[in-house]
């Protein structure tokens, strides 16, 4: 009896295993880009190459972390074809551990060269912005903030908020401006903001309600959260900071290759297939996001990366900043 | 001539309660050695030694001749040690019917099929239970689980049989149809045993040997006649004393 | 043995443990962990307490009180355990939150705190004690009972003799409680609460991933572990929870008389709270068009969820099989292994997960770990000690006569297992067996750290897709779970049933 129960329990086992399955039909990939917006976007390259996709998605809390950590854990042993970022410099933790395979796409020439690496470590596309989002109904004639700073001005005292800088994209801008600003001024202005009670909210969709909700006056997010405040009819503007001075920061999501995957050439399709000029234009109707490309056509509301005045970062370098500056950070968050 | 069961100066503790104290004890080739003792004077533990359930802490249990526990170490696990034994509360296994309950330590012990149903239609019809071999357990009255009991101890045919208080849960007129179908099986099947009770007269009627067991240790051994003309204790005098 | 898949993941943390060894002062050093460690016991500690307040009298209400329709009070209110509390935390979101049915700014907050996150474990765990406290209960000699009710009032009778003895349940169940609370990772994340576990995973985030340190960080439950399991054995230990029958229930039960309105409300508004959340997660799919969406969006999840779980499940029942005897018959490491398998089940399913992956990715487990199969790994690592502890307490009840006698007749251990003791408890293996399925297919925390890519139970699949998913779809999902493990304890409850396992 019990080698018979063995048996069942073995068999049901062996049914698991992926034998059946057809390996070099399918390509893998991680993305911390919502899942709501990469899935539809992955399903069209299903349909287009034939190709099976699966996908790891990351979620809300642990954004952007949670994808990265499972492929750093993964290293010794890579299971996935292709990373595609919601921001531009988590790839360079993976750059640095030599995770990351270089490969120029061909689709990749008509995107500006500094939303990209030269080598192909890394290609930016389909963007998001750094903007502040206003309610204008709390603003009640004060005049509308312009400038990132305005977030530790004392007028504005316990009604700003911005992200945790942690997690997201707020920690790639406050590493930004530790690196366009020093170090020094970079500490000051977070002190500044402590003192100014600006709100830590977990994550930008946060800072997001608390704006449409009222609970503050403005606060610090991305052009997609604004998008969707806009959509549903609140009574915000948004504001691309500091267009007199350094520029709205930009963040491109973006994709690269991983080294030692199970599917190189299934990973390369998938890579062509996202950095066409086509995806983006789909990305900035469904998700705002703001194409890289000139001539791509948008959505109203939704700008180009070439309309404003962008701020000039090294993304590398930025990453670099994020490493440095992280106990500090963590402290000032209080972890 | 070598004992069918020996225990020589056999002390068990649990923790620090002292369960028996040098107890030492040969049952005979076809001899029944009746252990006589009041509840908690350490019978079944007695038992549970011989069969390998409990270590001794100091002493030897020797089956055959064969040291099968010793040094504080059960050298031989129960199921190597070709002992029966009858329950108190019979421990029939439940799921099995009666020739399944028969046949469970036939199979275990490797015996062929043939010879298994010859066996255990043999045994049954000596107890007289041929018609309920497909019966439950739960479908049998007292009496007839009794017999299936002892039944089952018997197939095996055993180098011994032990008997923990086998008729305590009668009424007279069945313990005395037990008692009698028990002595024409052992004398049958001379197999040596140890018969552990607390009733006197089933000790005396079953029993080659009697042996009173007092707080841990023997006090005495011998025929019914030795301990009453001369009893070792004043609980031995007692015990023989009611007895008519 | 097959204890590997436990063993593994935890012995590969501790090969970390000395390549940190001199980050643990400067990890466990800082006040802020410790801080939070605080924070998550008491948070557990008053879900606990909340528990036992409420499960203790209605575990008694339904096993020896007239209260009305109590089976149906017992299954309904039971039900909400078997769901993956984050489910429950979405259920009322939609009561209370900002957009809720009954929701406004205010509850909103209150929601959203600490105050939320024990509002809602506690709805979900409650039934933890209940039905412990409800069964120890039915088992109770029905004589003891009877001498005390001749001498005294009913409720002296509940007070003085059922509830002491139903003491071992009331700890076990209060330590089943604990335990789940403080390892609870979703809801408390959902809520923007802080907890300990979420500290550990969140040093497994940040830019640098530190195993080694979210494994230290760890540590401190460990001795925390340690003191449940001491608790378990002073309390608990051998003895035994009757899995024997509900026949108690119609035993003439004690009569509410004047109290009966206020416990029948009082039941009718538990109820109320446990189904709610679900029926407003219901109208919500219903009404924004999720449950017409759901066949696109659900995709394999719920195959991926039950085949992982049933089969994992098996290979639990059978390992709970084969240790819980032993723990119940204290053969020797038995101990050990129940420990290792609780601490198994208590520690926060970061480090557990890293623990696997460094285990189980490697070139000779490829065929596991990029399969469903290492999500079995996992369920069976974390899971196992719930078969374990079911069928150890079913064993415990039966005489070990039996086996006594198998052995005499010259049995070895194995066909002692498989002839006897196996078939005399099946009642209690197919218990072991379902509520294994059960905690699998509810599973979150374990299976997002490595579900396979494109493999994930329904649970990983309602998780991420919270973030931003669309809300009638979002919910229609959580329908879809609902559904999913109502269906799964038909089946079960069907399988009891059943004659041929009554025998």
């Amino acid at each position: 009896m019990n080698a018979r129960a063995c048996a069942v329990v073995l068999a049901s086992v062996v049914s698991l295993l992926p034998a059946c399955r057809n390996r070099s039909q399918e390509v893998v990939v991680y993305t911390s880009v919502d899942q709501v917006i990469s899935e539809p976007v992955l399903r069209d390259f299903e349909k287009q190459s034939g190709l099976t996709v699966r996908a790891v998605f990351d979620t809300e809390e642990t954004k952007s972390t949670g994808v990265l950590n499972r492929l750093v854990a993964e290293a010794a042993r890579p299971q996935a074809d292709v990373f595609w970022s919601g921001d531009p410099v988590r790839p360079f933790v993976l750059i640095k551990r030599g995770l990351v395979a270089p490969y120029v796409s061909p689709n990749a020439a008509s995107i500006p060269p500094t939303f990209r690496a030269s080598d192909g470590a890394w290609t930016g596309f389909a963007a998001r912005a750094r903007i502040l989002l206003v309610n204008k109904n709390r603003l009640s004639g004060s005049p509308m903030p312009r400038s990132v700073r305005d977030l530790a001005d004392p007028r504005w005292r316990g009604s700003t908020a911005i992200a945790n800088p942690l997690f997201g994209t707020t920690t790639m801008h406050v590493a930004a401006l530790f690196g366009t600003w020093g170090e020094e001024q970079g500490r000051t202005f977070l002190q500044a903001l402590r003192e100014n009670q600006v709100r830590v909210a977990s994550s930008n969709g946060e800072v997001k309600r608390l704006v449409v909700a009222g609970e503050v006056v403005f606060g610090l997010t991305d052009t997609d959260d604004a998008q969707e405040a806009l959509a549903g009819g609140a009574p915000v503007e948004v504001v691309f900071p500091d267009q007199e001075g350094q520029g709205t920061l930009v963040m491109p999501t973006t994709v690269s290759l991983m080294k030692g995957s199970p599917h190189p050439d299934a990973g390369k399709k998938l890579v062509d297939f996202l950095l066409q000029p086509e995806v983006e234009r789909r990305l900035a109707e469904t998700a705002a996001h703001l194409p890289l490309r000139a001539g791509v056509q948008t959505p109203p509301g939704v700008k180009r990366a070439s309309d404003f005045k962008a701020m000039q970062v090294d993304y590398a370098r930025i990453a670099d900043e994020m490493e440095r500056m992280q106990p500090w950070v963590k402290s000032w968050v209080g972890l | 001539m070598t004992a069918a069961i020996e225990l020589d100066r056999v002390n068990l503790a649990l923790g620090s309660r002292r369960i028996l104290e040098d107890v030492s004890l040969q049952i005979r080739p076809g001899e029944l050695v009746a252990l006589l003792g009041p509840s908690g004077s350490g019978k079944t533990s007695i038992l549970r030694v011989v069969l390998g359930f409990l270590a001794p802490v100091t002493g030897v249990v020797r089956i055959a001749g064969e040291p099968v526990s010793a040094d504080g170490r059960v050298l031989r696990p129960p199921e190597e040690r070709g002992l029966s034994m009858v329950f108190q509360d019979l421990a029939l296994w439940p799921h099995l019917t009666v020739a399944g309950n028969l046949d469970f330590g036939l199979a275990a012990r490797g015996v062929p099929r043939s010879a298994r149903l010859e066996r255990i239609g043999t045994m049954l019809s000596r107890v007289g239970l041929t018609e309920r071999a497909r019966a439950y357990p739960g479908e049998l009255s007292g009496g007839e689980r009794q017999r299936v009991a002892i039944a089952r101890a018997l197939v095996l045919e055993p180098k011994a049989l032990l008997l923990d208080e086998p008729l305590s849960s009668l009424d007279t007129p069945l313990k005395r149809e037990l008692m009698l179908l028990l002595s024409e099986l052992l004398d049958e099947h001379r197999v040596p045993g140890l018969y552990v009770t607390h009733e006197l007269r089933e000790a005396a009627a079953l029993g080659d040997r009697l042996a009173v067991l007092e707080a841990g240790r023997i006090v005495q051994e011998g025929s019914l006649e030795s301990l009453r003309s001369a009893p070792a204790t004043p609980f031995v005098r007692v015990l023989v004393e009611d007895f008519p | 043995m097959l204890v590997v898949a436990a063993l593994l993941p935890l012995l590969s943390l501790l090969a970390e443990l000395p390549a940190t060894a001199g980050t643990v002062v400067e990890v466990l050093g800082v006040r802020r962990p410790w801080e939070l460690l605080l924070y998550s016991t008491a948070l557990a500690a008053v879900v606990t307490i909340a528990a036992l307040a409420v499960g203790i009298p209605l575990g008694l209400l339904i096993a020896r009180s007239d209260l009305p329709l109590r089976r149906t009070v017992w299954a309904l209110h039971l039900f909400p355990l078997f769901l993956p509390p984050f489910v429950l935390a979405l259920g009322w979101f939609h009561v209370l939150g900002r957009t809720g049915l009954i929701g406004a700014e205010s509850t909103a907050r209150v929601l959203f705190s600490a105050a939320g996150v024990i509002w809602v474990l506690w709805l979900a765990f409650t039934p933890v004690c209940t039905s412990l406290v409800a069964l120890s209960l039915l088992g109770v000699d029905a004589s003891l009972e009877e001498a005390a009710r001749l001498v005294a009032s009913p409720w002296r009778v509940a007070s003085r003799i059922l509830i002491p003895s139903a003491r071992p349940a009331i700890v076990l169940s209060a330590i089943v409680v604990f335990a789940l609370a403080i390892s609870e990772l979703a809801v408390p994340m959902f809520f923007r609460v802080d907890v300990f576990p979420a500290a550990v995973f969140a040093r497994l985030g940040g830019i640098d991933y530190a195993p080694g340190e979210a494994f230290t960080l760890a540590l401190p439950l460990l001795p925390l572990a340690l003191l449940l399991l001491a608790l378990e054995r002073r309390f608990v230990g051998p003895r035994s929870f009757a899995v024997a029958g509900l026949h108690g229930m119609t035993r003439e039960p004690i009569a509410l008389g004047a109290w009966r309105p206020v416990a029948c409300a009082a039941a009718l508004l538990l109820v109320v709270l446990d189904l709610a959340p679900l029926l407003v997660l219901g109208q919500r799919a219903a009404r924004g068009g999720g449950l017409t969406a759901l066949p696109r969006w659900l995709g394999q999840a719920p195959w991926n969820s039950l085949v992982s779980g049933a089969v994992a499940a098996t290979i639990i029942a059978a390992l709970g099989f084969v240790l819980g005897h032993a723990a119940a018959r204290r053969i020797r490491g038995a101990t050990s292994l129940d420990a290792l398998s609780m601490l198994a089940f208590i520690i926060p399913a970061p480090v557990l997960g890293v623990g696997l992956i460094a285990v189980w990715n490697r070139s000779w487990s490829q065929a596991v770990y990029g399969s469903l199969a290492i999500l079995v790994v996992g369920f069976i690592a974390r899971y196992t000690v719930v078969a374990l502890r079911t069928i150890s307490s079913v064993i415990l009840q039966s005489a070990r006569d039996l086996e006594d006698a198998a052995a005499t007749s010259g049995a070895g251990a194995w066909r002692r297992l498989g002839r006897i003791v196996l078939p005399l408890n099946a009642r209690g293996v197919v218990a072991g067996w379902l509520l294994a399925f059960l905690f699998c297919v509810r599973d979150l925390e374990t299976a997002v750290l490595f579900y396979p890519a494109g493999r994930e139970p329904l649970t990983v699949r309602l998780f991420t897709l919270e973030a931003n998913g669309p809300q009638a779809v979002v919910a229609g999902l959580a329908v879809a779970q609902v559904l999913l493990t109502a269906a799964v304890l038909g089946l079960g409850a069907l399988a009891f049933s059943s004659r041929r396992i009554l025998r």
